[in-house]
């Protein structure tokens, strides 16, 4: 269909511009200011750009109707040119008179539709224009006046007169004209409304055919108020000028309706070598920085959705809140979302640029969010080892606490009830076996706090690491030495380094030819830990668990033969 | 002997009670946190104060705050804290505040009524008491086994009866000794392990602790 609408305005535009063409070559005073070949220059050049621009643009879904409203806007200044004395027939000039009324309304509805689509307000101001002009101006003037009886000898004859009413004509000529200056007035203010309203990326986009579309509108006001108080029918230089005006204006929105698809082709160009540079120098969370580049906006950064909403950034960070200012677009292929552009300083809006640079920068996009997303999964990995090992700890606090409170004191209160039983009893067997009993429940007593301390020092929770390894060093039965400038830490990191600690110490034998050194130091990462042993400890898996739950390294290395030194890592942050 | 014990624990209050009077001890009064503690040794004026190290609110070492506390306003009532912790900072901590007349015993200790007994008088008579597991923890360390090692079996008891807090003439009842040859054992591991010898008893004591933990 809209192939079909497009051709034929093409094709209009061909017949219309022919004989435009033929009027202006016949006649020439066409224009008594300027020369032949200029004037046909000037009516030719701007009625091309148009409806080729709009032919071009009708082609595209975005921008059809835009596209055929600029086609149209060509044809009728074609079809304007018709209104001159060297015209055919009555009918040729008639629709000339007509169109030269109706081609500014068209045109500067084309630049506005050309942007976005119509607010109701705008429709309902154009369609006003519509109505003035072409009932008052055109329609009364084609009806009601006879041009060979008001001076113009050589036009033809008008088929559609129906009588001649030279008052009623001069009067709705009148209105039509102060109409004239208020609509384009107020088109002028409708478009600079228009472009302060517009979001910052699509103002730079649409720009050029704004200013063009209101310079037209400036021109089309001037013409009014020239028709008003200039009067007469007289070609003066003045006409001339204006009319020259307007050939260019009308280029400027041709070139202006260009623009967008121009500077698309600009910004992949750009973009193209920003990410080939990107990718020869790969950079994480360097997207965002080229996209800032492109668009010429500091804050623009990308963010990638994860599970559950939330967003990241290239590290797989948790993008911090938003500031209030900041606006989110949605960056997609067919359903899915890619990624999210966040900037301060409004709504880029998802245009034809945005999917441009989708386009274009697919790959790397690509790349990013998925390491975005690894990242992001890794970190909730590492949280949950993390929350696990806290929980397992505050369980085994809770369960030594239990075994001292608990069981122990039950226990401590049995011995006390068989030693008053043993008091009370005379019976030497009786007694010898209430003694027994009573040793049984204190050597368990005994052994119960060895078990309790095994699951977890007291100390550790209550004092910190620094005591926990002075009773740990205290209790051993192989020598340790403990080197340990600290103050408090997080209770995770204590943790991980005491059992980390204690469980290489465990199998160092008791006859060991030096004891073992434990060092540990604040680092700028959090604390390194180098624990040296006269044998490679077992059960290291558990510590790099622990020591991996911090974020943290472990790794064993040969000390002064036979001697292996432990060392960790483990970073405060966590 | 008038006792007060304190222990938020109900069943080894009463439990402690029981036995103590099972053998003539005179217990005057019970608590079961550090402000009652406080008022019943105001109010019994007790010989020994059996105190537990944990008690409410902090579930702690508020034994150990109470017993400071209560030898500064009652000089003349021994304090024994009984302690879960096999932990010799907590037994040196006591020591380091107060002269003589404090104890620091494990739990399970007192099922032992005579050693439980012992240690009250003891106190009473202004000595101190360190349980003997602590004392062996720090004997077993080995820097402090290859010097005690110089010493001779009789002297390591001495030794090891010493840092418990007994005074010579208690080591010589103990070990069927004369006060004399005691004395003579004392001087001799002063002199191994290079320690000079103080005349207060309760020095002596912390000295050999501190000896045995620092090496």
């Amino acid at each position: 269909m809209s192939r079909v609408a497009r051709s034929a305005l093409a094709a209009a535009g061909v017949a219309a511009g022919a004989e435009v063409s033929i009027i202006v070559a016949r006649a020439p005073g066409y224009q008594p200011f300027l020369p032949i070949g200029w004037a046909l220059v000037a009516v030719l050049l701007p009625g091309c750009a148009l409806i080729v621009v709009g032919y071009a643009g009708a082609g595209r879904a975005e921008t059809r109707s835009a596209g055929l409203l600029l086609s149209g806007a060509g044809v009728a200044w074609f079809v304007a040119g018709w209104n001159s004395s060297e015209a055919d027939s009555r009918s040729v000039f008639a629709a000339g008179r007509l169109a030269s009324l109706i081609w500014p309304v068209l045109a500067v509805h084309a630049v506005l539709r050309w942007q976005a689509p119509l607010r109701r307000v705008e429709r309902a101001l154009l369609a006003a224009c519509y109505l003035w002009t072409g009932v008052l101006g055109g329609l009364v003037s084609v009806l009601f006046v006879d041009p060979t009886l008001t001076g113009c000898s050589a036009c033809a004859a008008d088929p559609l007169l129906i009588m001649q009413l030279p008052t009623l004509a001069a009067g709705s000529a009148w209105l039509a004209a102060v109409g004239g200056v208020v609509w384009s007035g107020l088109l002028v203010v409708v478009q600079i409304d228009r472009l302060l309203r517009c979001p910052p990326l699509r103002r730079r986009l649409d720009l050029p055919v704004a200013l063009a579309g209101v310079g037209v509108c400036t021109i089309t006001w001037a013409w009014y108020v020239r028709e008003l108080w200039g009067g007469g029918d007289n070609q003066t230089a003045l006409d001339s000028w204006l009319w020259l005006c307007q050939a260019v204006l009308l280029v400027g929105v041709a070139c202006g309706a260009a623009w967008p698809a121009i500077a698309l082709r600009i910004t992949r160009l750009r973009l193209v070598r920003l990410v080939v540079e990107a990718a020869s120098a790969p950079v994480l969370g360097g997207l965002s920085a080229t996209l800032a580049t492109v668009l010429n906006d500091p804050s623009a950064r990308l963010l990638y959705p994860v599970a559950d909403g939330w967003l990241v950034d290239a590290n797989g960070a948790p993008a911090s809140p938003p500031a209030s200012t900041s606006t989110l677009t949605r960056l997609h292929r067919g359903e899915s979302t890619i990624a999210y552009l966040a900037n301060d300083t409004g709504s880029l809006e998802a245009g034809p640029l945005l999917d441009e640079i989708t386009r274009t920068i697919r790959l790397t996009l690509d790349n990013e969010r998925l390491h975005a997303q690894h990242s992001w999964q890794l970190r909730q990995l590492q949280e949950s080892r993390r929350r696990i090992v806290a929980a397992a700890d505050r369980e085994r606090r809770t369960l030594e606490r239990d075994l001292h409170d608990g069981a122990q004191q039950g226990m401590v209160a049995l011995s006390l009830a068989l030693s008053l039983a043993e008091l009370q009893s005379s019976e030497p067997n009786r007694i010898a076996l209430l003694q027994a009993a009573r040793r049984e429940v204190t050597e368990a007593v005994v052994e119960l706090r060895a078990i309790a301390r095994g699951v977890y020092p007291r100390e550790l929770g209550d004092e910190g690491l620094d005591a926990a390894l002075e009773v740990l060093a205290e209790s051993s039965v192989s020598p340790v030495t403990i080197d340990l400038l600290l103050g408090r830490t997080s209770s995770a990191l204590e943790s991980a380094t005491y059992f980390a600690v204690r469980q290489c110490i465990e199998r160092q034998i008791v006859g060991a030819a030096a004891p073992a050194r434990v060092r540990i130091r604040r680092s700028a990462v959090g604390l390194t830990v180098d624990i040296c042993t006269d044998q490679r400890p077992e059960g290291l898996l558990a510590v790099e668990d622990r020591v991996g739950a911090v974020g943290g390294s472990l790794t064993v290395q040969p000390g002064d033969s036979p001697r292996v030194r432990v060392h960790l890592e483990l970073p405060c942050a966590s | 002997m008038r006792v007060v014990i304190a222990d938020d624990e109900l069943l080894l209050r009463e439990g402690l009670a029981r036995l103590l009077e099972a053998v003539g001890l005179d217990v005057v009064g019970l608590a079961w946190d550090r402000p009652s503690l406080q008022k019943a040794v105001a109010l019994d004026r007790p010989d020994v104060a059996i105190v537990d190290i944990k008690m409410p609110p902090t579930h702690t070492d508020e034994g150990l705050q109470a017993a400071v506390q209560i030898r500064q306003d009652h000089p003349t009532v021994g304090v024994l804290v009984l302690s879960h912790y096999l932990d010799t900072r907590y037994a040196i901590r006591l020591l380091e505040q107060q002269v003589g007349g404090v104890g620091y015993l494990l739990k399970e200790r007192v099922s032992n009524v005579h050693v439980l007994v012992d240690a009250l008088h003891r106190l009473a008579d202004n000595e101190c008491v360190v349980d003997p597991t602590i004392v062996a923890q720090l004997f077993g360390r080995r820097r402090t086994r290859a010097l005690v090692d110089e010493l001779t079996e009789r002297e390591r008891e001495v030794l090891g009866l010493m840092a418990e807090g007994f005074s010579n003439s208690r080591i010589a009842a103990a070990l069927k000794l004369s006060p004399k040859t005691v004395e003579r054992h004392v001087g001799h591991i002063f002199a191994t392990l290079g320690l000079s010898d103080s005349d207060s008893q309760h020095r002596r004591v912390l000295a050999v602790l501190a000896w045995l933990r620092a090496t």
